[in-house]
């Protein structure tokens, strides 16, 4: 086990170098010159000549790489263009948001999805498969920002049950967080239900059709324990690795929830950095999300080959 | 050349055979059409993109004109879905949002297809050296959030519908590519490709005639699949005033500006929510539907 997780490791510092050079390149391959961009309708070559310098635009980029990603080897994301902040410390604050956030949602989205899926899959082609089937595809179909916007109406605006913008910090304060990471994180984790519904489900119909499920029906096993002693147990692997694709989209998702519940993550910092033309905080966004999102996939690798004594990796 | 005869073309040399590989599709249709809820899909979709490409041809009030004195007015005989908070016609922008947000999928999808499946084809059936260098580039890209990514695209392509239309076509390239591999890595080792190749064909007539054909159905499929996330995504971008530009109207700008007159105008929400909502079902259907029809592994299910 341990030396999977070694070999794991090795393995994604290739990865985490592609996408290093992926992030290198927003600024720096792309089409348009970063810092016309950033300068918009104003001309100032002075100005412009130093955030070219500033950003050490002025040296080979083969030179530029290499001081960039040395940098992220002593967490030196570089500074703010806007607020002259390290990019670091910014991220710092800003994390514990996003995460909490992201969190929230998947736990909601689990506590739907596995129930739902279970059932939906024991009910094979019943009312109650069909209709639930139907209620995750018109689900999924609705858009986060769509579901906020109306949750901000009904919930925030209409019936004034839940507060409609404010901080809400797991870490920091774990009770008082709630009210404010209810509504984001049912606008984030909703879709997210609805996916993970449909995917168990059919995870659970997979097995349904594997030999021995025939063999303890056989042997005179009731259905609804050959449901939980056998289906579910092998169904729920699977759900580990689902679990962290969709994080990814959760991350993302954060972005736009965030921006409508005024809630301070790393999501609305990358909403106001691209407004502001601040590229080493779009950057240094794009680079921790995608850190955790690798981490988070990494994270499910192991735990599935815990979990599932069939597969030892090499 | 149809890509219904050109399915697996290397057996329509046998007599008969012909008619087996375009019974495939015959069946898939028939399959689709008793879809209802696909057939629903189906009859919007087609119905959204004849609104759009018709657009400025239909009796509706510009987009743009403001009419001062009608600000925020609820639905009326003369503007059906009511005005906007600068007095312009709700429903002209919706039918104006429907050409920004479909034009921007349709396009975004074609370059995530016309990169992704040639990636793909080449990884596949080259294998070695060729899939390591292609498929590590695809995960690198995997490795991101797919939103995060994007809007790390626009910004350095600057806010607009173009950038917005590359982005969400590039995030979209390693999806494709790797279906576009495995279908060309099955292939590759079937017999007509092996006679194919004894035969004196050339490594690219190979992947052209024989192997690609192969990709045509779980592409169809996923297409659909993008299509639904490119419309979210576009909204989503446009939502946080990264896509389409004021006054140009575009579903996630209209929704945008509405939060402002929530509790005055509540319409101004509803409207673009269920058109965007509405607009995204009809193609998950019609996806979900294609997916059933196409895909052998779900067709009894």
């Amino acid at each position: 086990m341990g030396r999977y997780i070694l070999n794991r490791l090795i393995q994604s510092v290739p990865l985490l170098l592609l996408v290093s050079v992926i992030i290198f390149g927003l600024i720096h391959v792309t089409p348009g010159d970063p810092v016309r961009i950033m300068m918009g309708n104003e001309s100032n070559p002075k100005l412009e000549q130093a955030i070219r310098h500033e950003l050490h635009l002025d040296e080979p980029i083969d030179v530029q790489y290499v001081q960039w990603v040395g940098g992220l080897a002593h967490a030196n994301l570089g500074k703010s263009i806007r607020t002259q902040l390290p990019v670091a410390t910014l991220l710092a604050d800003r994390l514990p948001t996003t995460l909490s956030l992201a969190f929230v949602s998947m736990f909601l989205a689990l506590a739907v999805a596995i129930p739902g899926g279970v059932i939906a899959a024991a009910h094979r082609n019943s009312v109650v498969d069909y209709g639930s089937m139907l209620a995750a595809t018109v689900t999924w179909s609705v858009p986060d920002f769509v579901v906020a916007v109306l949750l901000v109406v009904v919930v925030g605006v209409g019936l004034q049950w839940l507060p409609i913008s404010g901080s809400g910090n797991l870490f920091s304060d774990p009770l008082g967080s709630w009210r404010y990471l209810l509504m984001p994180t049912v606008a984030l984790g909703l879709s997210r239900a609805a996916v993970m519904t449909r995917m168990l489900r059919s995870s659970m119909l997979e097995e349904l059709r594997r030999d021995y499920v025939r063999t303890a029906t056989a042997k005179g096993l009731v259905r609804r324990r050959v449901l939980s002693r056998h289906v579910l147990r092998n169904a729920l692997t699977p759900v580990v690795t689902v679990a962290a694709i969709n994080f990814g989209y959760l991350l993302g998702g954060t972005v736009v929830v965030e921006q409508i519940f005024g809630l301070s993550g790393i999501g609305s910092l990358l909403v106001d950095a691209v407004f502001a033309r601040d590229f080493p905080v779009i950057q240094g966004v794009t680079l921790v999300a995608a850190a955790i999102f690798i981490t988070v996939n990494l994270a499910a690798d192991i735990a599935y080959t815990a979990l599932n004594p069939r597969i030892r990796y090499s | 050349m149809t890509p219904i005869a050109s399915v697996h073309p290397a057996h329509s040399a046998l007599p008969g055979d012909a008619r087996r590989v375009r019974s495939e599709w015959s069946l898939g249709w028939r399959h689709l059409r008793r879809n209802h809820l696909a057939m629903i899909g189906l009859v919007v979709v087609v119905f959204l993109a004849a609104v759009a490409l018709a657009g400025p041809d239909l009796p509706l009030p510009n987009p743009l004109t403001q009419h001062m004195g009608l600000q925020a007015a609820p639905p009326s005989a003369q503007h059906w879905l009511g005005t906007d908070s600068l007095g312009r016609d709700v429903l002209s922008r919706l039918v104006g949002g429907a050409r920004a947000s479909l034009s921007i999928a349709v396009g975004a999808v074609l370059v995530a297809v016309s990169l992704g499946v040639p990636l793909g084809l080449v990884a596949g059936y080259f294998g070695a050296w060729a899939d390591v260098a292609i498929m590590r580039w695809m995960d690198a890209m995997l490795s991101f959030p797919a939103l995060v990514l994007a809007i790390a695209l626009v910004a350095s392509l600057g806010a607009g519908p173009g950038s917005v239309l590359v982005a969400i076509g590039f995030v979209n390239i390693p999806v494709f590519a790797r279906l576009t591999r495995g279908a060309a890595l099955a292939a590759k080792t079937e017999s007509y490709v092996e006679a194919a190749r004894a035969l004196g064909a050339s490594d690219a007539r190979i992947i052209v005639r024989h192997v690609a054909p192969t990709a045509i159905a779980p592409v169809t499929v996923q297409i659909g699949a993008s299509f639904a996330v490119a419309i979210v995504v576009e909204a989503t971008l446009s939502f946080l005033g990264l896509g389409t530009q004021a006054p140009n109207p575009s579903w996630g700008v209209m929704l945008n500006d509405a939060r402002d007159y929530i509790t005055d105008a509540p319409w101004l929400v509803f409207f673009p929510a269920a058109t965007i909502s509405v607009t995204v079902l009809s193609v998950n259907f019609l996806a979900d539907g294609l997916r059933d029809a196409l895909d052998p592994h779900y067709r009894n299910e």
